[in-house]
């Protein structure tokens, strides 16, 4: 077996012990790098929110099947999103699709960790029936306002966009940058104090 | 065998009117400003002298930092930008929380589509300061 080959099965394997699944493995797009950088955001997201257990981290986040596309962007109709980098949408009952298109993969390995835990907690928001994305709401305060979204409080200028990608930047900036340790603050106490509270 | 029933022409009606609503919907909707056209929006200001321009941050998303010397109100500043910005599809954003440094905002545009791109203003008796910040959606 080819030592690329190797690499990447090994990634699978470990993303499926969090029920993350490669599901377009025959395209030929994915590198072993890069699914490992997948790997090493999963690992982040599990030990900065769910104390390192990975059962806390499946309960949460549910089944995600993760693709890759040959194109640069794709429209996401159904969030608004016209050429978007990645997409997360319901899979199945509680589950989630994510497919990564090539613009995720070129602003470094430190954009596509952290697009990587956004879309995650996409899927944890979906698995939760749109309950986390209500919760940041309520705590913070914000609301929609004649069809925009107005955000209460601290938060990153794509979270201000709308609640849900609130609710996603909201556990990126906890994961990478979290208010009780950083320095250079993108969100306030109160978001991250939820996203801390969800994730138990 | 298909079959006919009653309620199968207020089926098609009804899809052919949300059909005609959301393309009406998607195509009103301008494309994405270049950040060369909002950056040569936000580099002039009628009385103001450039005083700083500076790129904040690059990791996906992309933030400027553009100051003014300028005695101004938030009021004349929004009437100087607000066209503008229209113009390019961008809209009033309601949130009125901090920006980077703590910085009171007075008013922001959001262009809510891909790229995003959001313009934050702050005024002080001295000074008009334009946060620009714009990325790919995620």
């Amino acid at each position: 077996m080819a030592a690329e080959t190797k690499a990447c099965a090994q990634s699978v394997k470990d993303l499926t012990d969090y029920d993350i699944h490669i599901g377009d493995l025959n395209g030929g797009l994915w590198s072993s790098d890069e699914l490992s950088l997948v790997f090493g955001a999963v690992v982040s997201m599990r030990d900065a929110l769910f104390g390192g257990k990975i059962d806390a981290f499946r309960v949460k986040i549910g089944t995600v099947t993760m693709y890759q596309s040959a194109e640069n962007n794709q429209k996401a109709f159904f969030s608004g999103s016209d050429k978007a980098s990645a997409i997360t949408s319901v899979g199945g009952w509680l589950s989630s699709d994510t497919t990564f298109y090539q613009d995720s993969f070129t602003h470094g390995d430190a954009f596509f960790q952290r697009t990587v835990v956004h879309e995650l907690s996409h899927a944890w928001d979906i698995h939760s029936l749109g309950g986390a994305a209500r919760d940041l709401r309520l705590a913070t305060g914000s609301n929609w306002k004649s069809g925009e979204y107005q955000a209460v409080g601290e938060t990153t200028a794509y979270g201000r966009t709308g609640d849900r990608e609130d609710w996603a930047d909201s556990v990126a900036e906890t994961v990478y940058n979290p208010p009780s340790k950083g320095t250079d603050l993108k969100i306030d106490p109160a978001r991250e104090r939820l996203v801390r509270e969800r994730a138990r | 065998m298909r079959t006919w029933s009653p309620y199968m022409p207020r089926i098609y009606a009804f899809i052919l009117v949300i059909s005609i609503l959301l393309t009406a919907c998607v195509q009103s909707k301008p494309p994405s400003p270049e950040p060369q056209v909002v950056l040569a929006i936000l580099r002039q200001y009628p009385g103001g002298t450039l005083i700083e321009e500076r790129i904040l941050e690059n990791n996906g998303d992309v933030t400027y930092r553009i100051s003014f010397a300028v005695q101004t109100t938030p009021d004349a500043a929004i009437a100087n930008y607000a066209p503008l910005f229209r113009a390019i599809g961008m809209k009033e954003n309601p949130s009125r929380g901090p920006t980077l440094d703590d910085l009171q905002v007075d008013y922001r545009w959001t262009y809510y589509g891909c790229p995003y791109h959001e313009v934050a203003m702050t005024t002080t008796v001295q000074k008009l300061q334009l946060t620009y910040t714009y990325g790919p959606c995620r």
